[in-house]
Formats: structure tokens, sequence, C-alpha cells
């Protein structure tokens, strides 16, 4: 009995806890809805589900990085946030952190390049960010990456 | 002491060969400290202000002597590119060359209204007309481009006050000029990189449109640092060189 009221404890702790962990995966942003769909020591991917121009990639990853999904660190420059880890993963003189997008042009401007690069998720195919992860705007649909990525002298 | 049919230098001589390299090395280390300390704000630098009042009082040959040892002791502060590199070489030298000259001639009074009016035109053209870059960025575009012609602006009703009152300009010149030097830095950055790296014509234009995000600060702190720098280094410079510029690159 008294490990049947054990096990129902413990249910029910995790019940409650489940709905936070699922909230952990999405994000609003404005009009935007963020959801991210994968997130490991070398890859974050987010999916756009609601865009809003008015924010960008970097924003939907410091609102996930301010609840704790991720972890990511950088410093300010004159184009935007430049990223130099994630998740504990720093980019070094061997590797770096490089952002693909499934958004290619957005009211006349390009915002990626296959000829530059490209990651495939979920029979997608991501190409090489033109701008920064401050420099892309959230489109509906969209998905959004940042890789962990060797350098060519290091290949 | 054998001549080898060259007649021995004065101990003078020798001594402002030793005095000339020793301020160049000083100069060279002060730049580095300058860049590398201020490479945490963007958009804000003091090398063209230092290097401009050093130029204009040393001369070309350790303008050029210091832009070059900078270009390259630099690669060991932020890693080794070649377009950098090359850019900046290119660059500094250059600039060396023009503010080293500057010190033994008198710029004409038509100089600095002209190149302030085409920076002025080209603000304006930036602020004003719709560029291919990304909707997040425009607005900063916009504002930084405002600025800059707020700044230019400003130093041409200071020109032109100065012209008309028969004072001595020289300040205003000189950050029109740094202005304008600035502008060409980022210019001829947008025509190495694309060609070093093989790129296309549409990554090279779209390098062009967002270099104007570096760019439109970089000259306004640039003219800004000369303008209210220049008469600070001026006396320092002077007090240090002891003798005039006409002198120390013969």
């Amino acid at each position: 009995m008294k490990g049947l009221q054990k096990i129902g404890a413990a249910a029910a702790a995790l019940a409650s806890i489940l709905p936070f962990a699922a909230c952990a995966r999405t994000a609003d942003l404005g009009a935007a809805s963020v959801e991210l769909v994968m997130n490991d020591t070398t890859r974050v991917v987010l999916l756009v589900t609601a865009g809003d121009a008015a924010h960008s990639f970097y924003d939907a990853l410091a609102l996930f990085a301010e609840r704790g999904a991720i972890r990511l660190e950088g410093s300010n420059s004159g184009y935007g946030f430049y990223i130099t880890s994630v998740n504990g993963m720093e980019a070094d003189e061997n590797n770096y952190w490089a952002v693909y997008t499934t958004l290619t042009v957005l009211d006349g401007v390009s915002y990626s390049d296959a000829a530059f690069g490209t990651w495939e998720y979920g029979g997608r195919v991501l190409a090489s960010a033109s701008y920064g992860a401050s420099g892309l705007p959230l489109a509906e649909g969209e998905l959004y990456a940042l890789i962990w990525t060797q350098t060519a002298e290091a290949d | 002491m054998p001549s080898f049919g060259r007649r021995p230098l004065k101990r003078t001589e020798r001594a402002l060969s030793a005095g000339r390299l020793a301020a160049c090395a000083v100069m060279c280390a002060l730049l580095l400290v300058v860049q590398y300390v201020l490479s945490f704000v963007p958009g804000v630098e003091l090398v063209t202000a230092l290097l401009l009042a050093f130029c204009y009082f040393f001369g070309c040959a350790c303008g050029m002597l210091t832009a070059t040892a900078f270009s390259l002791l630099r690669c060991f502060l932020f890693g080794f590119e070649p377009g950098v590199l090359l850019l900046y070489l290119l660059y500094f030298n250059a600039f060396a060359l023009l503010f080293g000259c500057l010190g033994k001639r008198v710029l004409a009074a038509w100089v600095c209204p002209a190149l302030l009016l085409v920076l002025i035109g080209g603000a304006l053209a930036v602020a004003l007309v719709h560029f291919p870059v990304s909707v997040l960025m425009i607005s900063r575009l916009r504002v930084l481009a405002w600025a800059l012609f707020g700044v230019l602006a400003a130093l041409l009703c200071a020109d032109i006050v100065l012209l008309a009152c028969r004072r001595d300009a020289l300040t205003v010149s000189l950050a029109a000029l740094a202005a304008f030097m600035t502008v060409c830095f980022t210019l001829l950055d947008d025509v190495i990189t694309p060609l070093l790296y093989g790129r296309t014509w549409e990554f090279a234009f779209s390098y062009f449109c967002t270099g104007f995000l570096a760019m439109l600060p970089q000259t306004v702190c640039a003219a800004v640092s000369v303008f209210f720098l220049f008469p600070v280094l001026a006396r320092i410079f002077r007090s240090v060189r002891k003798t005039p510029p006409q002198t120390l690159d013969e």
C-alpha cells in the first residue's frame, strides 16, 4: 500500500512537471511563436510556427537561454550579436557556430545562400545564412539552426 | 673610420634616426593597445586620430613605417586573415602617405567643403534610398546615416564660418579628410573581400550594403575624434618632435 502511494505521488509530481517541460520548448515573442525542435551540444534548431518580422532568430535564442533551455554566450558587434558558445561548446580556431535557415527571400531581401553550404533537417534543406542571428527575422514555417561546424583549415 | 665612398653620418643625424625609430615603435604599440581595448566597443576607434596626427607631424616615412608595423603586428591579436592583412597594408600606407604629405603643404580652401558635400550626399542617399538589407537592420542603418549627416553638416558649417572669419580651418579639414578616408577603407574592403574569396556579384552587392552598418559609425567616430583630439595631439607631437616636419624626412 505504501509502495502504491509512493508510485502515485511520483506520477502526480511528474504529471505536474510535464506541462512546464513542454512550455520550455515553445516560446512567444510578440506575435511570433517559436518551437525548439532540436537542442544538443552541436545543434540547436528552431521552428517558427507564427511569424513576426520585428523579432530575430537571436531574440528567440535569448528567450530560450533566459528560460534555461539552452546556454548562449557571445558579444555585441556592429552587425549584431556574435555567438561564440552554445550549450557549453565554445568556438575556437578549428570550430565555430554556423547559422542556417530555410528562409531564402523575404520582401526582396535574400537571407540565405545555398552556394555557401547547406544542412538537412526533417527532409528540409537549410542554407547558410547571409546574416548573423540578429539579422534573421522570424518568418512563419521557417527553420533556423545553429550548427557546430569545422573550419576549412581544420579539415 | 672607413666611409666606403659615403660621408659618415653626423651625430645629430644618427640621433634623429634613432629618435624617429623610437617614435614609430611607441606609436605602433599605442595603436595596438588602443585598437585592442576599443575592439569591445562596436563602431568606436581612435587609430585614425592617433595615426593621422603622428603622420602629419612626423612625415611620410615614419608614418608608413608605423602603419606597416601596425598592420602586421595586429594579426597576433586579431588573427591572420589574408584579406584583412592586405586591406590594412594598402589602406594605412596610403593614409600615412596622404597625411604625411599634408604636413608639408597647405590644403586648398575648397578641398574640405567639396569633400564634405560629397560625404553629405552619400549619407543622405543611404538615409533615403531603400537598401536591400535585412528588415531588422533598416531602421538602424537610417539612424546611423542621419547621425553621419548631422556630424558632416556641423563640420561644413564650422568650416564655412572659419573661412568667412579668415581663421585657420586645419582641424575641420583634417576631420573631413579622416571621414573621407574611413569611407574609402570600407569601400576598399568591399572590393578586396569578394575578389580575394572569389565571391559572386550578388555576394559583393550584399556585402557592400551590409558594410554600411560598420562604415557609418566608424566615419562619425573618425570625424569627431580627429576634430577633438587633433589639437591636443598636435601640442604633444610638437613638443616631442622638437624640429619642424620639413627636416625629418631629408
